[in-house]
């Protein structure tokens, strides 16, 4: 009766959620903004395109004489934020394609640290640039694999959300030695949105139960070579919720997880 | 300074206004964004180029001064109160991530510690960037202690007070031994206490500051949210690397468990090591399943081994959506019988029993992945109160429809004078919940019950508050007109201008 009731409560809160999908993509860097770039995209901001890309285009005009930071030239994307509606995929089916928008969000990626000299004594040569580094053997395990890539240096993956948006899949970190995954990037030069018909014919047919989406992306080139060789991402968090949907060896140790917990 | 002029920070524009913080529940429109760069790569003079860094945010405040706005260096975003921001221009700093450890030349013959443990973090630099600096040293450190994420800025950490549950030692202010601060156009001060003078004369020129020992004024700088100017980068004091062993159990909330919480008495509680004291010691309860008791959990401290079974983790997968808890929150405020089936609902996998995992502290407290729209309040009391105000707390009628947990860690007092860890044992009382006007009237309601009972309460700053002049000098008697008179002393009157905020008047600080 109670696991019932539970389930009852699970369904109207998704129910709820009104086809509203979200999914995030992350790469394995530190982010070096506090707070998101963000900008809707469609025909009239980005021109009629097979696909849509973050950064934009138009995201790079700056004021006050100083240049914009949302072209994240300096060291690639740390994070993308896709935001799309049921009523959106509705829009492209009914045009046939021609209308499509989507909002997007993102975060510029950080420069590994540089770390100094020690002190007054003599001065290295050049400062060292800090990597992150390995822990134990079998981290080395989870040592990011090269994903296929397409010709153009893009890796793509279809991206699923259920339930009006009450279960969304979002590829972060740790990176994976078995997974195509933005997280085996330290930082990301772009990631596409392909417009893709077919999805948003499944978004509208299925009443926003089920919405596929399919992104790709490319890797930044990597700033530091010799450190990254020799340093291996660490794992980074994980996700506790809904432990039945994921696939879980045993729970990650925190002092307080995620949702519901410390905010500090 | 660089004989090399053309060389020089970099400064563009960041995000457009509004600014809105991690949890999304500050959302503060402004003048400009600047985000501030140190010098490109190559770095052939380390010194040179951190100098060219201070010039640069030096400049931003020589403009603000000439146009009379107001102007506040910002960290990663997590804090949950409006302390971090400002309404006229923002730095995000989070660029500004140099760091250099000490050695013997760094250090004054006075200083009694040891300087390989030291290390200088640029204003910029994550709590988990910092891990991995300190752990990449020759001799591996680690941090003495840290809030349960690691996305937040370490000067952002310790400017409003962060801290963990290592309830012998303190808060994140309490291992930092040197301030560097931009105050003025033309003006950077190095601070460290008179009884604990660390860095040496040399050093301090290379870095181009002005050295300023007082115990008064670097107790009241510390916390001090951004407004005694912009720190452009810490000192600190680590410790050789560790490994945490974390148990976590459920535990009935009975005297034996309130035993534990109100002295620090582990005689009735079943820990798993029962050698040692625990290092770190936390509570959370569940209001809407007392029943099922406490999700207890102790952290050993252990001597680090390379061997040792990292904790697992799990790929990216299906979870839930972003709007889920805020959801959550706003049918709780509709229909306030359903806060605790979905309270009980998610409970049980945020908080997963544990035995004796194993992990780096920054492994351990490494939280940064959530994307949810949530609220969260914190407050501290004496750790003799502790057991009476979990009574407070849950027999506040409004708890049935709070969408959140009550979770008490407990930290030692910190010299900082506007620390809300003040009592000799602080314990801390954080309440995460879903983003939910029922939210909030738990929080007022719980604030009243504490002020009605005479129990004296401090609040975490950057987490939702009540703050008024009246309650912020209640909170902490004379340590305000100490902590005001140290900015007055710091701050010429047209920095001082530029570096308040609407949340400093507020608080009747500035």
């Amino acid at each position: 009766m109670r696991r019932m009731s539970s389930f009852l409560t699970l369904i109207v809160l998704i129910g709820l959620s009104s086809g509203c999908y979200h999914h995030h993509l992350r790469a394995s860097g530190n982010r070096v903004n506090s707070s998101y770039f963000r900008k809707t995209l469609d025909p009239s901001s980005e021109g009629r395109r097979t696909d849509y890309v973050v950064p934009p285009p138009s995201a790079a005009t700056g004021h006050a004489g100083l240049s914009s930071a949302a072209d994240c030239k300096d060291n690639g994307l740390y994070e993308v934020g896709i935001t799309s509606y049921w009523k959106y995929a509705a829009g492209r089916v009914f045009s046939f394609g021609r209308w499509s928008r989507v909002k997007v969000e993102w975060l510029c990626a950080k420069e590994p640290p540089v770390i100094g000299p020690g002190g007054l004594g003599p001065q290295p040569p050049a400062p060292v640039e800090a990597a992150r580094p390995a822990r134990s053997p079998k981290d080395a395990a989870r040592q990011p694999r090269q994903s296929q890539t397409d010709r153009d240096g893009f890796t793509k993956r279809t991206v699923h959300a259920f339930f009006w948006g009450g279960l969304q899949q979002n590829l972060l970190p740790p990176p994976s030695a078995t997974a195509k995954t933005p997280a085996n990037c330290k930082s990301l030069r772009q990631v596409k949105l392909p417009l893709n018909y077919g999805h948003a014919l499944i978004t509208v047919f299925t009443a926003g139960l089920w919405s596929p989406m399919q992104v790709a992306w490319k890797c930044n080139e990597e700033p530091n070579a010799v450190s990254q060789a020799k340093a291996p991402a660490l794992p980074e968090a994980t996700r506790l919720w809904f432990p039945r949907l994921m696939p879980r060896e045993s729970p990650k140790p925190r002092a307080a997880s995620a949702i519901l917990s410390s905010k500090e | 300074m660089s004989t090399d002029h053309s060389r020089r920070a970099r400064i563009a524009e960041g995000p457009p206004s509004p600014w809105i913080n991690k949890h999304q529940n500050v959302v503060q429109k402004f003048e400009h964004l600047y985000s501030v760069a140190n010098p490109p790569r190559p770095v052939t003079n380390f010194f040179d180029d951190l100098q060219l860094t201070v010039a640069a945010l030096q400049g931003l405040i020589a403009e603000a001064i000439r146009d009379q706005v107001r102007l506040r260096a910002i960290g990663g975003g997590w804090s949950l109160s409006s302390a971090a921001v400002t309404d006229g221009r923002l730095i995000d700093t989070l660029a500004l991530n140099w760091a250099f450890p000490a050695d013997a030349t760094s250090v004054v013959a006075a200083y009694r510690g040891d300087p390989a443990l030291l290390m200088y973090l640029q204003c910029g630099v994550s709590v988990r960037e910092a891990n991995d600096m300190l752990f990449a040293q020759p001799t591996s450190l680690a941090l003495k202690t840290a809030g349960a994420s690691n996305g937040q800025t370490m000067a952002g950490a310790v400017a409003t007070g962060t801290h963990g549950s290592r309830f012998r030692f303190g808060a994140m202010q309490d291992y930092v031994v040197g301030i560097h601060l931009i105050t003025g156009p033309d003006r950077a001060v190095w601070l460290e206490r008179a009884s604990q003078p660390v860095l040496s004369d040399g050093l301090i020129a290379k870095l181009g500051a002005e050295l300023i020992r007082d115990d008064t004024l670097f107790n009241a700088a510390l916390v001090s949210f951004g407004s005694f100017g912009i720190i452009h980068g810490l000192l600190i004091e680590a410790e050789p690397i560790y490994l945490l062993e974390v148990s976590r159990w459920r535990q009935a909330i009975d005297e034996r468990l309130k035993r534990a919480m109100r002295a620090l008495d582990f005689t009735g509680i079943d820990l798993p090591d029962k050698s040692k004291e625990p290092f770190h010691f936390e509570v959370v309860i569940n209001p809407h399943d007392t029943g099922g008791g406490a999700y207890v959990t102790a952290m050993y401290d252990r001597p680090y081994r390379s061997d040792y079974p990292p904790p697992p983790v799990s790929p990216s997968g299906l979870g839930p959506g972003d709007d889920v808890v805020a959801l959550m929150g706003n049918l709780g405020d509709r229909l306030p019988a359903l806060v605790g089936k979905l309270v009980n609902l998610v409970v049980p996998s945020e908080y997963p029993l544990l035995k004796k995992v194993l992990g780096t502290p920054g492994e351990i407290f490494d939280s940064n992945t959530d994307f949810q729209k949530v609220m969260s309040a914190e407050i501290g009391i004496a750790l003799e109160d502790a057991a009476r105000v979990l009574d407070l707390l849950l027999a506040t009628p409004e708890v049935k429809d709070y969408a959140g947990l009550l979770a008490f860690r407990w930290v030692k007092g910190s010299k900082a004078l506007l620390a809300f860890t003040k009592f000799a044992t602080t314990c801390t009382i954080e309440l995460p919940a879903a983003y939910a006007d029922r939210t909030m009237a738990y929080y007022q309601a719980v604030w009243k019950a504490l002020e009605d009972a005479n129990i004296p309460y401090t609040l975490h700053w950057g987490q939702i508050n009540n703050f008024t002049p009246a309650r912020v000098r209640n909170m902490y008697g004379a340590a305000v007109d100490a902590w005001v008179s140290s900015r007055n002393r710091l701050l010429a009157p047209q920095a001082r201008a530029v570096f308040t905020s609407p949340f400093l008047q507020q608080c009747g600080l500035g």
